[in-house]
């Protein structure tokens, strides 16, 4: 049967256990193991198609490497949609800087960041920055954030404010937009623009996201036909923005752009069976 | 007319401006969608409503 380790395909015997193949290589040393992604115990039976990954555990991976993980932990086909996707985060406050943390964490290829603020003390209160970002643009200090957790995903980081006068310097041709910012009358222009200029893409905006109701309170519905709205639709920022709130907020809008991204890439799929459901 | 899906008599003909005031919307912090098409900020107070249209007005508030 054939099975990869380290990218390479090997053809092993029918009954080859983990261990067997790693010790095979002088690879059962290495401090981290993996089989389809996952850490194992014990010695599994490797089956047809398996993924074998051992390396050091403290050793950050180059771009081959670190894609091989995450293809054999996710399945090749839902890595290579990520990958392969860009994506336009309007607001690095406590909106935008969740997005794009856990966007970069799934691996996305490629984050536009736009915002005009640098961060102050008072962001700390919600937002993803730290002490030693005070002061700095938050684009900027977000972008090293980012390539702290994943080198591999591309930012571009635009300290400027946008409307009107320059959302196509830095919107076209985005299938994705998430909506994070502040002032609602700055939610209201992009919203109106997108939604008029922009037929083929899709917004994921928010307003409500303040306060301290239920969590349960907050939705993400479907507005208009490519309009998604994440939030209780009316606590106003005067109810205080509280991180825990904020945060289930972008995490909303986040699995609302995953999921869509997935359903709609993934039911052009032919019906061939991939490794990612073991 | 309809009004994000409740059905409201329009007693007389107004601007889309108009109706936004009266119904406590301020027009920076709406989106509004007539008839499935989105009229800009700028023809808010030079559109005139009727009694058949369907509108969805999305309101926006603060905080991100």
């Amino acid at each position: 049967m054939h099975i990869t380790l380290n990218g390479q395909t090997l053809d092993v015997a029918t009954g080859a256990s983990a261990l067997d193949v790693l010790s095979k290589y002088n690879l059962q040393a290495t401090s981290l193991h993996l089989l389809n992604g996952f850490s194992f115990q014990d010695n599994p039976c490797l089956q047809d198609g398996d993924t074998l990954i051992a390396r050091s555990v403290t050793e950050a991976p180059d771009e081959a490497a670190y894609d091989a993980i995450w293809e054999a932990r996710y399945g090749q086909r839902i890595y290579q949609i990520l990958k392969h996707s860009r994506v336009a985060i309007c607001g690095a406050g406590g909106l935008g800087s969740h997005i794009a943390m856990s966007l970069t964490r799934l691996g996305i290829g490629e984050l536009t960041i736009i915002d005009k603020d640098i961060v102050d003390i008072t962001n700390l209160g919600r937002q993803a920055y730290e002490l030693s970002d005070l002061g700095k643009p938050k684009v900027i200090a977000l972008k090293a954030l980012l390539h702290r957790i994943n080198p591999f995903v591309k930012v571009t980081a635009i300290h400027d404010t946008i409307d009107a006068h320059n959302y196509d310097d830095y919107l076209i041709g985005f299938p994705y937009i998430l909506e994070a910012f502040d002032a609602p009358e700055n939610k209201a222009a992009l919203t109106e623009y997108v939604i008029t200029h922009y037929p083929n893409t899709t917004l994921i905006g928010a307003s409500g996201v303040s306060g301290y109701d239920e969590p349960n309170t907050v939705k993400t519905k479907q507005i208009l036909p490519q309009y998604y709205q994440t939030g209780d639709g009316h606590s106003e920022s005067s109810l205080g923005l509280l991180a825990p709130r904020v945060m289930l907020c972008a995490a909303h809008q986040a699995t609302m752009f995953l999921h869509l991204l997935l359903t709609k890439e993934m039911s052009h799929d032919n019906n061939c069976t991939s490794k990612s459901n073991r | 007319m309809i009004v994000n899906g409740t059905s409201q008599t329009l007693p007389t003909s107004i601007t889309v401006a108009d109706y936004l005031a009266t119904a406590g919307y301020q027009s920076t912090r709406v989106v509004v969608e007539r008839n499935r098409t989105i009229v800009p900020r700028s023809e808010f107070e030079s559109t005139w409503l009727l009694d058949t249209d369907t509108l969805e007005i999305v309101h926006f508030v603060g905080g991100g």
